[in-house]
């Protein structure tokens, strides 16, 4: 297609029992009581002319070209603020309207440059096209007037530039940061003629509250706000609708291109996650894709001492497939195994668990996933009877209590964030859960009615706490509890004990008893509570428990099954949903069936014509343990660095060393390449072909802007290693793909390319019983028939602070940088994050001497890393938090072996570890140590 | 004896302060009331007299020893000029938002009770909500902010609007170049404003007020903040006003210099901590005001005024004025004017009675050229065009405005083309910024005027004028751009040969 | 390594530990039926052979592990 202009009615949707109809210029239209003039024309076809509206906000009524006249009503009311009324009569053009406009725009022209020809807007700006709507053809005031011409350009924002020269403070921008992104980083300063955008307390935008989300570029009209790549590459010419790759939110976005270069991504009105928002990764840092340090083809070696040796992809296929085929030979058919990639599309995926099953002809699949989100998998399954989350992101907007457990969404999902501040703005409550004092507990507009700041680690004595409140307070939804669950008798009693009380907990937690009576009655109270949780949840050695221990604080107060409720995962990665539905759990088929199931083995069986195993296979932990044992000797890895990205990187690389063949499908030579044979150069989201699935599971299509430009799919690439081992496997085309998935899992039935263009997106389940997809899941049962409750007994941590390692390191990520920071460490995001640094309380800094930016090192009972200290109130005394975006920080060399019981996902969030100031000649590397690059991981 | 020596600022401002040290100096007990609203006699001093109050001045500090040794105690002396009430500037006028102002201890509560304060809430509150909100519609009372809304019709939209939180907003503050009568009135008798605050509330079913003073008014905002502390104390305020079981506060807050603050919803912003920029209507505070709640917007006058509706009936206010202007306006008089300061009469008064009866011409002496009524957004009218009575409807009739009843004298020295730049510079300095009449077209407009003086393509330029205000009129998104053509249009109306052009070329 | 414990002895003691709120035949099966829904069978082999040598298998992982014995699918 060529460039997509989205139409933009002026003033948001407005939703309302009543309906108006109004006649404009002569045709009727009807409208919900309540819509705009500006609206109610547009939608009758009439678009009246407008600057400062915008239906992604709020009428402002500023700029006063959308006057009209309205029968009855004095003189010329903005269209944009006034509402309709049934049986109203609208003009929107009559010759004193007209000259009313053009006196207008005579006005902004008389304070605008006159370059429109060398603009970089031309032809994208609105001003422009106003001043062709109104016919102005002479600006009487002349230019040598009062003007802002000289005003300078802030270039201080590594992606847009900010020029007040062409600004007409139609506060659209302020407006964006406000109700948007919900950040307030900008305003208007100065009065009058004076009036002028102002970032943060007259600060260049880099240094202001700026988040870089881009919705200020978005909705200004003019080329004040504008991309620097639109500056230097010029208006693209044609859109590709596409989905981004960073984040679970998944944002839709328009990929805008000139020839098959992308100038760039602006996020789609109509995309069912972010409605038109974006952050600072998915809206600007897509530039890692053309990044010079791609690999674009395939290398091989014998030894991981070896240098890489570039080969033709025949030559990789037949050597990875004969290797793999020997070392089955030679060590049984289960020594060999693979990991599919959340960074990858399911059609990617599937494929990859495909050959597995039937080429490999094992179980051993696994996912990254395991490091995230498995015990959100599991937990919700006990209890519900589905692995995924219960609402679409939409439901946060009819939430009147938000809870939020071990997850910053303002950082790791900022689009979703943003909805939901703009939900906490408009007065529903807010509960923290988290050891620190994340952005959200206090932000502009917003503040937590509870921060419950417990020790890391103890997350389910505090869920049980909240519990023990609602039952033993009569505060259970009895009516729901006793048509919708079971076991309820058995938990209630179990989590009435006195061990489960806030009391009695208060000493483990850390949590107030009174403050967590009142959270807990604020929840209950609700009446719709909805939680979201991120990885603070899931990443523990009770990580399942926790899971299942919210699921039970839902059932118990009723909140499931319709809008503004529910329990929600928030997933770190663009497709961890997506890839957990395509059956990459070693135990799991398709849709999370078990394959101990002969009903769906034989669904497989029949397909591929080969047996499947009714044994699980190996998990990613246990294949690292089998490899130490000998007994696992290949593993072919889809894009997850499992080197920088899994806890305790000596026992990850020991196992990597002990392999006799490890295969790296991948951007970039990241660290687990260190330890590869083969590398299968990947593909980038923009030359994708696929789905992704979002947090909501939401199931977006991925389109590719461009050929590979490695000049395989990566489906391609591993049906082609199938068919060299000997097992048929081929697809026409990755829509062929989805097909087959559709055809063999029940919950993708009525999924494919055809309906998702049509569509625009679906959430599973998405069949014949729900032909759109099922945006609320349990509305009127559960899927597993009655929600189950489960005792969850509270099993503290084998990890424990010591005599030696007195404080508890807990991680994380932050805005701009992505995971292992693979893709946005090759962006300009690094400006905003050049290195991990380890935020530890003024206290436990003042007790060891340390000063802000002070190297330090940090030791645990596995590893020792240095890196810079800062010190931050945020955190906790005795929690120390640092990110693992950097593989010259490695993080990850000090986490442990400790995992989630049910799961094995790691206990990245609790780590026994001492700090102490580095030797005086100790150093970090430069952050971009990306000589030694790194991609795509778990989380 | 008892003397009174006002503690009004205008008073203060010509050394009222000095004067009531002096008395005092002497051992003479000293009232600060407020001013009666004679400014060109400031400071003047009254004594309590077996004749009533007598006044004198205006006084000095050093007039002092001399008044007293003159038998001043005694209400005598070469310098005395009678009984107050009898002076015939005082005594021509129709006193009823200002019957205490200038009388009264300001910040006595007995002073107040005994001149008749509290009748009109004691009256509110033994009827329903509803008949108080009617008894206001009744009486015809018009918003004295300018814009001269009913009052009682928006109490009406407020107390029918859902919500259990609504506000009492007070605007006070009074930007207009040429009115002082909400600063007198804050300063000279502060518990009418509070009694008519909590009429209003208990009307709407309000239990919060604000009142929203300009910061230059330090004088006014320390008077009401006592007043509120002592109205409390009093039990006039709060949880239980009157031991009625009706709950009723009042904040003073204090703006930060903006004239737009002036505008109800700049107001409502900058009481929300914002900056002062103008909100769009709809919604109209009345149903979405402060913080989103239903919430009266008044006018310190209109709000002073409702005591006495309450007290002595809607009809008795409604008797008085012309036409829809019922009641009595409180004008006052500056400018080049020979007696400048409060008058409170009856609408219908005119323009001339005003100007030259009460204020007596210009302070020059010489012959008055124009007079601008309704602060500086107001028309300019000709001297010789006097004999307009002040009435909403009348003013409206020849483009020109009430206002809030600031009358200002021009003598034949002005220049009003100068005038009429003035009215767009101060527009440009004074706009809000947000929407592009205001904003820009102010700056435009006092470009094109300064090229209409100087000759420059004249014709075109007064046509590019005209369209100027026409857009501003037409398309600014609140009063102060919608306004600002007013005095430029009436300046070429009346007086095109300032504007350095042959007549006949004129202006439109 | 950081633990000299070995690793399906570190995991059954894991799991174990999540039911020890439960009585011990009860927290057994719940074990059994985990251990038999997860665990490779080569993991669940291993944990039978060090069942009774292994002395640092927690009592109830034990008892699991004697009832895959018994009941291994």
């Amino acid at each position: 297609m060529g460039l997509l202009k989205e139409p933009d009615l002026g003033t948001p949707a407005v939703t309302s029992d009543t309906t108006a109809e109004v006649l404009v210029d002569g045709t009727a239209v009807t409208v919900p009581a309540g819509t705009s003039v500006l609206r109610a024309a547009a939608l009758a076809g009439i678009d009246i002319p407008k600057l400062c509206a915008t239906d992604s906000l709020e009428a402002f009524g500023s700029c006063r070209l959308c006057l009209v006249e309205i029968d009855g009503a004095r003189g010329t009311p903005a269209s944009c603020t006034t509402p309709v009324a049934d049986g109203m009569v609208v003009r929107t053009q009559t010759p004193r309207l007209e000259k009313l406009r053009r006196g207008v725009l005579e006005l902004y022209i008389s304070d605008h440059p006159l370059d429109c020809l060398t603009c970089s807007a031309n032809g994208d700006c609105e001003l422009q096209d106003m001043a062709g709507v109104v016919g102005l053809r002479d600006v009487r005031y002349g230019y040598a007037g009062e003007n802002h011409l000289d005003a300078p350009t802030d270039s201080s924002n590594p992606y847009f530039d900010f020029d007040a020269s062409k600004c007409i403070v139609c506060s659209r921008c302020v407006r964006a940061c406000d109700e948007v992104q919900g950040t307030f980083a900008l305003t208007i300063s100065g009065r009058g003629f004076d009036s002028k955008v102002t970032a943060g307390v007259d600060q260049p935008f880099l240094e202001s509250d700026c988040v870089s989300c881009g919705a200020c570029v978005q909705a200004c009209p003019t080329a004040t706000l504008q991309e620097r790549t639109v500056v230097e590459l010029g208006m693209p010419t044609r859109t590709v609708l596409t989905t981004c790759a960073y984040c679970g939110v998944g944002c839709s976005f328009k990929a805008e291109l000139r020839g098959d270069q992308v100038v760039r991504m602006v996020p789609y009105k109509d995309g069912g996650a972010n409605e038109g928002h974006s952050c600072v990764k998915g809206r600007f840092a897509f530039g890692y894709a053309s990044h010079p340090d791609r690999v674009l083809a395939p290398m091989v070696r014998d030894r991981i001492t070896d240098p890489w040796r570039t080969v033709s992809w025949e030559e990789a296929i037949g050597h990875t497939a004969r290797r793999l085929r020997e070392i089955q030979a030679g060590h049984g058919p289960g020594s060999i195994g693979g990991i599919t990639s959340s960074r990858c599309t399911n059609e990617e995926v599937y494929v990859v668990q495909k050959m597995v099953r039937a080429a490999f002809g094992n179980n051993n699949v696994d996912t990254c996933a395991r490091v995230c989100h498995s015990p959100t998998g599991y937990g919700l399954k006990q209890t519900f009877g589905t692995s995924a989350g219960t609402q679409d992101f939409r439901s946060v907007a009819y939430a009147d209590v938000i809870v939020v457990i071990g997850a910053n969404p303002t950082d790791g999902h900022p689009v979703f964030a943003s909805r939901m501040k703009r939900r906490l703005r408009e007065g529903a409550k807010l509960i923290v859960v988290d050891p620190r004092r994340i952005d959200l507990v206090r932000t502009p507009h917003v503040e937590a009615a509870h921060h419950l700041q417990l020790a890391p680690g103890t997350n389910v004595a505090v869920i049980n706490a909240m519990a023990h409140v609602v039952v033993t307070e009569g505060l259970v939804a009895r009516d729901f509890v006793a048509e919708r669950c079971e076991g309820y008798e058995e938990w209630a009693a179990f989590i009435a004990r006195e061990e489960n009380s806030p009391e009695t907990l208060a000493e483990v937690t850390g949590v107030p008893a009174a403050e967590l009576r009142a959270a807990a009655r604020l929840y209950a109270a609700g009446p719709n509570s909805a939680i979201y949780y991120g990885l603070g949840v899931t990443e523990h050695s009770q990580g399942s428990t926790m899971v299942m221990g919210m699921a039970n604080l839902a059932m118990a107060t009723g909140n499931i099954g319709r809008d503004g409720v529910g329990v929600n995962p928030l997933r770190g990665q663009n497709n961890v949903q997506g890839s957990c539905d395509m059956g990459s759990f070693p135990h799991e088929l398709p849709g999370y069936r078990h394959v101990s199931d002969d009903g769906v083995r034989e669904v497989y069986e029949q397909l591929w014509g080969v047996p499947i195993l009714p044994e699980p296979g190996l998990r990613i932990p246990n294949m690292f343990d089998a490899a130490l044992d000998g007994t696992f000797r290949a593993l072919y890895v889809q894009g997850e660095d499992l080197a920088q990205s899994d806890p305790n990187t000596r026992h990850v690389t020991a196992a990597l060393s002990a392999m006799d063949l490890v295969v790296v499908q991948d951007l970039f030579l990241n660290e687990t390449a260190k330890y590869a044979h083969v590398f299968l150069p990947g593909t980038s989201f923009l030359e994708k072909d696929g789905t992704f699935t979002n947090a909501e599971r939401r199931i977006n299509r991925v389109r590719p802007v461009m050929a590979p430009r490695t000049g395989r799919h990566e489906w391609q690439i591993v049906c082609e290693v199938a068919r060299a081992m000997g097992y048929p496997m081929d697809y026409p085309s990755s829509a062929a793909i989805m097909d087959e998935i559709a055809l063999t899992t029940p919950t993708f039935a009525g999924v494919s390319f055809a309906t998702l263009d049509r569509v625009g997106s679906v959430q599973w389940p998405c069949n014949e019983a729900a032909p759109t997809g099922t945006p609320i899941m349990h509305k009127d049962g559960f899927v597993r028939g009655k929600g189950a409750f489960v005792p969850t007994a509270y099993v503290p941590t084998k990890e424990r602070s010591t005599r030696k390692y007195p404080l508890i390191l807990t991680t994380g990520r932050i805005l701009s940088q992505y995971n292992v920071g693979s893709q946005t460490r090759r962006t300009a995001n690094v400006v905003w994050h050049s290195e991990d640094v380890l935020e530890l309380h003024p206290h436990d800094a003042e007790v060891r001497g340390i000063t802000d930016g002070d190297l330090v090192d940090l030791a645990s009972r596995v590893g020792r890393i240095t890196l810079r200290a800062r010190i931050a109130d945020r955190m906790p005394v005795g929690v120390v938090y640092t990110t693992f975006h950097h593989p010259v920080t490695g993080a990850n060399v000090v986490t442990t072996e400790h995992s989630d019981w049910a799961t094995n996902c790691p206990e990245y969030k609790v780590t026994a570890v001492q700090v102490s100031l580095a030797r005086a000649d100790a150093q970090v590397e430069p952050a971009a140590a990306a000589a030694e690059p790194v991609p795509v991981a778990g989380e | 004896m008892t003397v009174y020596v006002p503690g009004d600022s205008a008073a203060r401002s010509v050394g009222a302060d000095e004067v009531a040290a002096a008395f005092a100096a002497h051992g003479v007990p000293v009232v600060r009331n407020g001013s009666r609203g004679l400014l060109w006699l400031e400071p003047l001093v009254e004594v309590a007299t077996e004749r009533g109050r007598v006044a004198y001045g205006p006084v000095t500090a050093d007039d002092v020893p001399a008044l007293l040794a003159d038998g001043l105690a005694e209400g005598r002396g070469a310098r005395c000029l009678g009984p107050t009430g009898e002076l015939p500037w005082l005594r021509d006028q129709t006193r009823v938002t200002f019957a205490r102002v200038g009388v009264v201890d300001p910040l006595s509560p007995a002073d107040f009770e005994a001149h008749g304060g509290l009748r009109g809430l004691r009256a509110a509150l033994a009827l329903d909500p509803a008949d108080v909100v009617e008894r206001v519609v009744a009486s015809g009372l018009r918003g004295r902010g300018g814009a001269g809304f009913p009052t009682g019709v928006k109490w009406r939209t407020v107390a029918a609007a859902a919500g259990d939180v609504k506000f009492v907003c007070c605007n006070a503050d009074e930007g207009d170049s040429g009115t002082f009568a909400d600063r007198m009135l804050m300063e000279g008798d502060p518990f009418t404003l509070l009694e008519g605050m909590a009429i209003a509330g208990y009307a709407v079913g309000a239990r919060e007020g604000l009142v929203y003073v300009r910061s230059e008014y330090p004088d006014a905002v320390a008077v009401l903040r006592a007043a509120v502390d002592a109205a409390r104390a009093a039990g006039w305020l709060g949880a239980d006003v009157l031991g009625s079981g009706v709950a009723f506060d009042v904040e003073v807050r204090v703006g930060a210099g903006a004239y737009i603050c002036g505008e109800e919803t700049s107001m409502l912003e900058s009481l929300e901590g914002r900056r002062g920029t103008v909100r769009a209507k709809p919604p109209i505070p009345a149903l979405s005001g402060l913080f989103g709640r239903p919430t009266v917007v008044n006018n310190v006058l209109s709000l002073a005024t409702v005591p006495m509706v309450l007290a002595d009936g809607p009809e008795a206010y409604a008797a008085l004025g012309t036409g829809r202007s019922r009641g009595t306006q409180v004008f006052q008089l500056a400018g080049n004017v020979a007696r400048g300061g409060i008058v409170e009469t009856a609408f219908g008064v005119t323009l001339r009675e005003l100007v030259h009866d009460w204020g007596g011409g210009t302070r020059s002496g010489r012959p008055v050229r124009a007079v601008q009524v309704g602060g500086p957004l107001g028309a300019y009218l000709p001297g010789d065009g006097l004999d307009l009575p002040m009435d909403y409807e009348a003013f409206a009739a020849v483009q020109a405005m009430v206002g809030h009843g600031g009358v200002v004298v021009f003598d034949d020295t002005v220049d009003m083309a100068a005038m009429a730049r003035f009215a767009m510079e101060f527009c440009a300095e004074e706009s809000c910024g947000k929407c592009t009449p205001c904003r820009v077209g102010a700056v435009r407009g006092v470009e094109v005027i300064d090229r209409i003086v100087a000759g420059q393509d004249r014709a075109k330029n007064l046509l590019l004028l005209d369209d100027l205000c026409e857009l501003m009129v037409d398309g600014s998104l609140c009063a102060m751009g919608g306004l600002t053509p007013m005095p430029v249009r009436s300046a070429l109306r009346h007086f095109p040969e300032d504007f350095g052009a042959p007549v006949e070329e004129g202006a439109s | 390594m950081s633990t000299t414990v070995r690793p399906h002895v570190r995991l059954a003691n894991d799991i174990a530990a999540q039911f020890h709120h439960l009585p011990p035949d009860e927290a057994a099966e719940r074990v059994a039926a985990h251990l038999r829904m997860f665990w490779d069978p080569r993991m669940r082999a291993q944990l039978l052979a060090t069942v009774t040598a292994d002395g640092e298998l927690d009592p109830v992982a034990r008892a699991a592990a004697l009832l895959l014995r018994d009941t291994p699918r």
